[in-house]
């Protein structure tokens, strides 16, 4: 299994793993983060401890020393050190966004999964939504002063990523 | 005052650099970008670098300057608005 579908795997696996646990109370899906330390809910708890990615990449043959030593936001190949003759590939979890309020300047790096998927526009407007709460921006107004970029995602992914921020400060 | 804009697609990485430049207070340099932008968005449709039904997931727009996160919904719309020849 290639790093990335390991990846892919891992994050299917920890969300129906916590789903179908006892700590799921029915949280909506952007409620949750998935990042590369696990599964994380609006208070900031673990709510899927019982395996980690890094356990996960080992199972996958990949080892975590290497990772920890790969650069997590460039896709590069790097050599692993534990094995020399061996290449790692290392894609990136996380795409990182910087948000800033152009009012006063404040900025906030939020991430996007790399997949730039329904979860991550999700995920992402939350982190906006949070930061407008934050920054006691205009509810009104903020789509003139929230900047949004530093990395290169489409067009639509933003869009999308707006209309979730609408559809957050209306509900 | 001058603005620098890339407009890129992600599908065959063709980049082009716009640098606009208003001249005129009354003309923000980011409202002259909005139709520069848009008019490159469509060439690059035109020629083949974009996909037709879902080009917005396709390219990517760089500015050196903060941009309002509704400059991409303004932009999704003024592509729309332009009579782009297939």
């Amino acid at each position: 299994m290639s790093y990335e579908l390991a990846l892919e795997a891992w994050e299917e696996h920890a969300w129906q793993e916590y789903v179908h646990s006892d700590r799921y109370r029915g949280d909506r899906f952007h409620e949750v983060s998935i990042t590369s330390h696990g599964i994380f809910n609006q208070q900031g708890e673990n709510v899927y401890p019982e395996i980690s990615w890094e356990d996960w990449l080992k199972d996958e043959g990949i080892c975590a020393e290497c990772y920890g030593a790969l650069h997590p936001f460039s896709s590069m190949l790097a050599d692993c050190k534990c094995k020399p003759k061996r290449k790692v590939l290392s894609v990136p979890l996380f795409i990182p966004l910087m948000i800033m309020d152009t009012e006063t300047g404040e900025v906030s790096v939020v991430k996007a999964s790399r997949h730039l998927d329904d979860l991550a526009v999700k995920a992402v407007a939350l982190d906006i939504y949070k930061f407008v709460k934050k920054q006691k921006i205009d509810p009104d107004s903020w789509q003139s002063v929230i900047s949004i970029g530093g990395t290169q995602v489409p067009v639509g992914f933003i869009v999308q990523v707006y209309n979730q921020v609408e559809h957050e400060l209306k509900s | 005052m001058a603005i620098k804009f890339s407009v890129t697609s992600m599908v065959t990485n063709r980049t082009e650099i716009m640098v606009v430049a208003s001249g005129l207070d009354i003309l923000p340099a980011e409202k002259l970008g909005m139709s520069t932008v848009a008019a490159k968005i469509a060439q690059f449709i035109e020629e083949g670098d974009l996909p037709v039904d879902a080009w917005e997931e396709s390219v990517h727009v760089h500015c050196d300057t903060s941009l309002p996160i509704s400059f991409y919904r303004d932009l999704l719309e003024e592509v729309a608005g332009l009579p782009v020849d297939i």
